[in-house]
Order: C-alpha cells, then sequence, then structure tokens
C-alpha cells in the first residue's frame, strides 16, 4: 500500500503460508481462503474502504485487516467455498486490490 | 490570487461528494482515465454473451484461451492479476472464465468517472457525483493510479515527488521535449494528483 514499507514480491508457495496467517474465523470444513496481498499503490484508507463495502466489516475489523496486509504483506480477508472464495476475488480485482484464493492448509 | 490545479472535495447531499476542478486539472485526469480505458477495451476476448452469432459464439468459445495467459502488457499484468499462485492451469482457467467481464466493469467504472468530469472541462467550477456513483470513482481513479504504478515500476518506499523536483531543477525548460525523463516526471504528477484526489474522495464517502 502507499507508505507501506516495500515488500518483497509475492513468490511464496501456497504451502508456505504460515499459521499466524489464518484468520480466526477460518471455518475448518469449509477450507478456502481469500488472500489480499500488500502493494506500494494502493491507498491505506482505500483498502479500509474496500472491506467495510464489500465484505460489510466494521470500521474496526476493516481497518485491522488493511494493518496487516500492510505490516505482513498480505492477510486472509474471507474464507468459505471455492466458489465463494472466487467470487471474493474477483471483487477485490474489481477494486484493483491484488488477491487470490488458495485452500486452506 | 493562488492559482492552484489541486481538485478539491467536499461532502455533497445525500452522500453524493462535490468535486471542484480547473479545465486543466480535469482534462488531465480524464486523458489519464481514457487511456487506461481504451486500454481496458482493446485485445480482450469478447463475452460469451455479448456475441450474438452462433458461430461467432462458437469460435469466440474456441478461441477464449487466447485469454488464459497473463497479459505481457505490465499495466494490463496489474490490472488483470492471477486469481491463483503457482498454479497457472486454474489460473488460466479462472482468467478464461471471468476476464472479459472484469475488463467490461473496469471500463464501465471509467466511463462514469468520465461523464462526471465531462461538465468540468466544459467550464462548470465543480460536479456532484453522486452516492451511488462514488464507487466507480474510487475504483477507476485507483485503476488509474495502479496504471501509473506498473507503468512508474513504483515502489513504496520511492519519493516520486522529489525525484520530480530534482528532475525540474535539473532540466532547461526551454529545451525538454518529449524524452523517457519528461514523459516519467509528466506520470508521476498525474500520479500524484489522482493520488491526492482518490484519498480525499475516500475521506468524503466515508
Amino acid at each position: 500500500m502507499a507508505v507501506a514499507p516495500v515488500e518483497a514480491p509475492p513468490t511464496v508457495s501456497p504451502g508456505a503460508a504460515p499459521s499466524a496467517d489464518r484468520d480466526a474465523r477460518v471455518v475448518p470444513e469449509r477450507a478456502w481462503v481469500t488472500i489480499v496481498w500488500d502493494d506500494p499503490v494502493n491507498l491505506m484508507s482505500y483498502v479500509t474502504y474496500v472491506f467495510r463495502s464489500h465484505f460489510g466489516y466494521p470500521e474496526a475489523e476493516a481497518e485491522r485487516l488493511m494493518m496487516k496486509v500492510h505490516t505482513e504483506g498480505r492477510a486472509v480477508v474471507s474464507s468459505g467455498t471455492r466458489e465463494e472464495m472466487e467470487r471474493d476475488v474477483t471483487a477485490m480485482h474489481e477494486y484493483g486490490l491484488w488477491a487470490t484464493l488458495q485452500q486452506d492448509d | 490570487m493562488q492559482l492552484s490545479l489541486r481538485p478539491l472535495v467536499r461532502r455533497g447531499p445525500e452522500g453524493g461528494v462535490v468535486i471542484r476542478a480547473d479545465v486543466v486539472a480535469a482534462g488531465t485526469i480524464a486523458e489519464a482515465v481514457e487511456q487506461t480505458r481504451d486500454l481496458l477495451r482493446q485485445e480482450g476476448v469478447p463475452e460469451p454473451a455479448a456475441v450474438a452469432d452462433p458461430f461467432d459464439a462458437i469460435v469466440a468459445e474456441l478461441t477464449a484461451g487466447d485469454a488464459a495467459s497473463a497479459p505481457q502488457d505490465p499495466v494490463l499484468r496489474r490490472l488483470l492479476p492471477d486469481a491463483v499462485r503457482d498454479d497457472a492451469e486454474a489460473a488460466a482457467e479462472f482468467r478464461t472464465a471471468t476476464e472479459p467481464a472484469l475488463r467490461r466493469r473496469k471500463a464501465e467504472a471509467m466511463d462514469v468517472v468520465l461523464e462526471d468530469l465531462a461538465p468540468l472541462r466544459t467550464g462548470a467550477e465543480s460536479v456532484l457525483v453522486r452516492a451511488e456513483r462514488v464507487p466507480a470513482w474510487l475504483r477507476g481513479l485507483n485503476d488509474v493510479r495502479l496504471a501509473l504504478g506498473a507503468l512508474l515500476d513504483i515502489s513504496s518506499d520511492d519519493d516520486l515527488m522529489a525525484e520530480v523536483d530534482e528532475y525540474l531543477d535539473s532540466i532547461d525548460v526551454t529545451a525538454a521535449g518529449e524524452d523517457a525523463q519528461t514523459l516519467r516526471a509528466y506520470r508521476i504528477i498525474i500520479y500524484d494528483m489522482l493520488t491526492e484526489l482518490q484519498a480525499r474522495i475516500v475521506d468524503a464517502a466515508a
């Protein structure tokens, strides 16, 4: 995000996601997640706005996730079925955020 | 009197925002938006629903694989990123299914921005962006910033405006032409203007 320290290009393999990255709300049997990656252009306020607008997260939660992306380089922003995550990733791309989906390990 | 190129933003009635910009700023922004929109509308594979002729539809389906690989152009690659990492097949499948609609929706958001900018380009002092059009503005401006960011190869610790200042100090303005350094400085200035405009709209819309 803008004003964020530059993150290494995201070349991390999917299996390498540390467990700390998992969101507390991940439901074990619904094993797909949407990950948003840090990017030097997106504004912090805009990323928070996107998380509020698309996911309906309260301001505090949206800001927490934005800060996680900003400081850790990425964050799991939603979890659910593969189809749900495909919709979320598409929506994130529509907003211009850099997002991928993967099966949570 | 102070001459300001910077667009100003304030809250408008019923959740809208009022944008005030002079004709030069509005024209500069519109030009950047148009270029990005036109890039998104180029080379795209047509959506199945948009193809009226059954034969064309079959051809479109057979050639849909062309859309599957990530764009070579750095701007398009950032605007239309892979949805799956480290799995080229899954990424290609996802891209084939979603890219045409994604391109269209991004271009449509830019159409909204251009429509609302039009009065400013012909002398209006300010325009009201209605609440339901604010999301398209934010998405559209963000995509233009992403496009410029890709062209400028921005990383977060770049001090772009310092680079511009340094450049402006270094040149003989009477001799400055269309060289690469001038183009880069120009893009940085537009990027900076769009960043500020987007930030102000986010704040006003919050």
